[in-house]
């Protein structure tokens, strides 16, 4: 995702991180604050300035450039395909709830899904395992086949509530994509042990298959049994992507700083250590007693 | 209005969220708990939206005799059955039925099992009668005239119905079979992923190939006999494997996950304050 490395920003980031760390502690704060979250906090103060600063560059109209992302720019040929099959899409936004924030990604995803099937034509069916999603569910993409011009092709009874249940939702999922056998199945979103299942399913069918996740745990499964993959952070890019909204790609230039930050803490962290175990250097040197 | 009240919920619940992350204060933490609270609250009155999708959707299906539309009758008579027994029963092992004295002798004589009887206590307070608990009771300073005792008869009974039938009888055993699922996906999965097509297909293919040898017996024995065939290394071979198993998964596995785990953490905190402060508003799907 990082075109231009800016190692200069992100190793001016860390040094004000352990100044300000030092200045509060100097300052008596102790007793206000809670010394033990205050690094996080202030990493994470540097994280959102850096995006805040990237999303005020986006705005003011600064060329941003994002790589390619193969899965997204897959979406546009799935629903064309479940067009020419006359068979619908299947989106599936994760088993977990609305305060998820990898559910909110996928329905921010679903938004641009439903426009492209509101204009290509496509069956939309979006099964839900929350009820929360499924309202949210429903107003987003009677939302996007609104701003497309095709109220009347919406139908609300396609965006349905399966079931709480982990492995009852994985069957209900199942049956419907084993009854229907849709052209394309899309799985952005919180998935746990039924990624497997329904993904196995979706290509056992002969579903295109679009997957996306943060679970490190579940992507070797979607790997192996989906088409195409959004792993981790493409997940959380993907709206911005989807988009080329400026602001939004102003914020992924934010986060490839709090990358360069993590990875100077890594290197700095990996040298300090190297030293005072092999060369003698004085252990306040170490990456833990500068933040403690 | 539709857009800007969400929006501005949002913004003052993750600022509160967040002072409560970084400050030591009663009231915030007060307040942060309060808002934990409030979102199960919600989800569970959102619940009633969920079970008018699922019976609007299956309704039609049987009104319009629809593709299959028996198993929607099925779905509904088991949710009708479920609600039933749990209305009755509870969702619990074990339910208690209230006895007077004399339905609890009658039981007694007849052998039955669960009868309890159990102390209770009371207060007498402006002539009503409060129940407490035994310390309440020996503590208490009213005069023993203002205090009271008796005896509670219950009866523990299995709850046969919703937990033995429903829940161990149907559910369990359903629940099981689709986890077992997961067995046979797992092994088809893996026949069409493990193959050399390309390079990192191949590394792929070499990396599971060691790491199964090294997590079940047979590889300790094909250790043993490479050991034969090769004495010079010198090493144990039933733990050769075993050893490159855990190197694989602790190495170059534990730094991918990670990497990983970093890339979406960073994502994640990326999202949020773009929610946070409504950079991205598709998810509220109004304009």
């Amino acid at each position: 995702m990082l075109r231009n490395p800016l190692p200069t920003l992100a190793s001016r980031a860390f040094v004000v991180l352990l100044l300000t760390q030092s200045s509060v502690q100097a300052a008596g704060l102790g007793d206000v604050l809670k010394m033990s979250e205050l690094p996080t906090f202030l990493a994470l103060t540097m994280l959102c300035a850096c995006i805040y600063f990237f999303i005020q560059k986006g705005k003011s109209g600064d060329k941003l450039y994002i790589r390619r992302i193969p899965a997204l720019s897959s979406v546009d040929e799935a629903v064309g395909r479940a067009t020419e099959m006359g068979r619908s899409v299947v989106y599936i936004p994760g088993i977990m709830d609305i305060d998820d924030i990898q559910t909110l990604a996928g329905l921010n995803i679903l938004g641009s899904v439903a426009r492209r099937t509101s204009v290509y034509d496509a069956e939309l069916k979006v099964p839900c395992a929350k009820s929360m999603v499924l309202s949210t569910a429903q107003d987003v993409v009677k939302e996007a086949y609104l701003r497309t011009g095709h109220p009347d092709t919406y139908n609300e009874s396609n965006i349905n509530y399966i079931t709480d249940d982990q492995f009852a939702f994985a069957a209900g999922v199942n049956g419907m994509i084993v009854r229907e056998k849709p052209a394309a199945v899309v799985m952005l979103g919180t998935f746990y042990a039924e990624s497997l299942l329904i993904a196995e399913t979706g290509n056992h069918i002969g579903a295109i298959q679009i997957a996306g996740t943060a679970e490190s745990s579940q992507l070797p499964f979607f790997v192996a049994a989906c088409d195409y993959v959004l792993i981790g952070e493409e997940l959380f890019a993907a709206s911005a992507y989807l988009s080329q909204d400026p602001l939004l790609l102003g914020s992924l230039k934010g986060q490839d700083v709090g990358k360069m930050l993590i990875i100077f803490a890594i290197l700095y962290g990996c040298l300090s250590e190297f030293l005072i175990q092999f060369l003698g250097f004085p252990a306040a040197l170490s990456i833990t007693s500068l933040f403690a | 209005m539709k857009r800007e009240i969400p929006i501005m919920i949002t913004f003052i619940v993750c600022l509160f969220l967040i002072l409560d992350f970084v400050i030591q204060s009663e009231f915030l933490s007060k307040v942060a708990g309060s808002i934990n609270d409030y979102t199960s609250i919600v989800a569970t009155f959102a619940m009633v939206l969920g079970l008018g999708s699922l019976f609007s959707v299956h309704l039609n299906r049987i009104y319009r005799k629809r593709m299959n539309w028996v198993y929607s009758i099925i779905l509904i008579l088991g949710f009708a059955v479920a609600v039933f027994f749990a209305t009755l029963y509870g969702v619990d092992e074990t339910y208690t039925v209230k006895l007077t004295q004399q339905e609890y002798e009658q039981r007694e004589a007849r052998g039955e099992k669960g009868l309890v009887v159990e102390d209770v206590y009371y207060l007498l307070v402006q002539n009503k009668k409060m129940k407490v608990s035994k310390e309440v009771y020996e503590l208490s300073a009213l005069s023993a005239q203002s205090k009271a005792t008796g005896k509670e008869y219950k009866q523990i009974r299995k709850n046969k119905w919703f937990d033995g039938l429903i829940f161990k009888g149907i559910y369990d055993p359903l629940q099981a079979t689709m986890f077992s699922l997961l067995a046979f996906f797992m092994a088809s999965a893996a026949y069409r992923a493990f193959r050399a097509k390309s390079l990192e297909a191949t590394l792929l293919l070499v990396s599971a190939f060691l790491v199964m040898l090294g997590r079940v017996p047979i590889g300790a024995v094909v250790g043993d006999m490479l050991a034969g065939m090769i004495p010079f290394l010198g090493l144990e071979g039933s733990h050769w494997f075993k050893s490159i198993a855990d190197f694989i998964m602790t190495v170059p596995n534990a730094a991918g996950q990670r990497a990983i785990m970093i890339g979406a953490a960073l994502g994640m905190v990326a999202a949020s304050f773009r929610i946070w402060f409504a950079y991205e508003t598709e998810h509220l799907g109004r304009d």
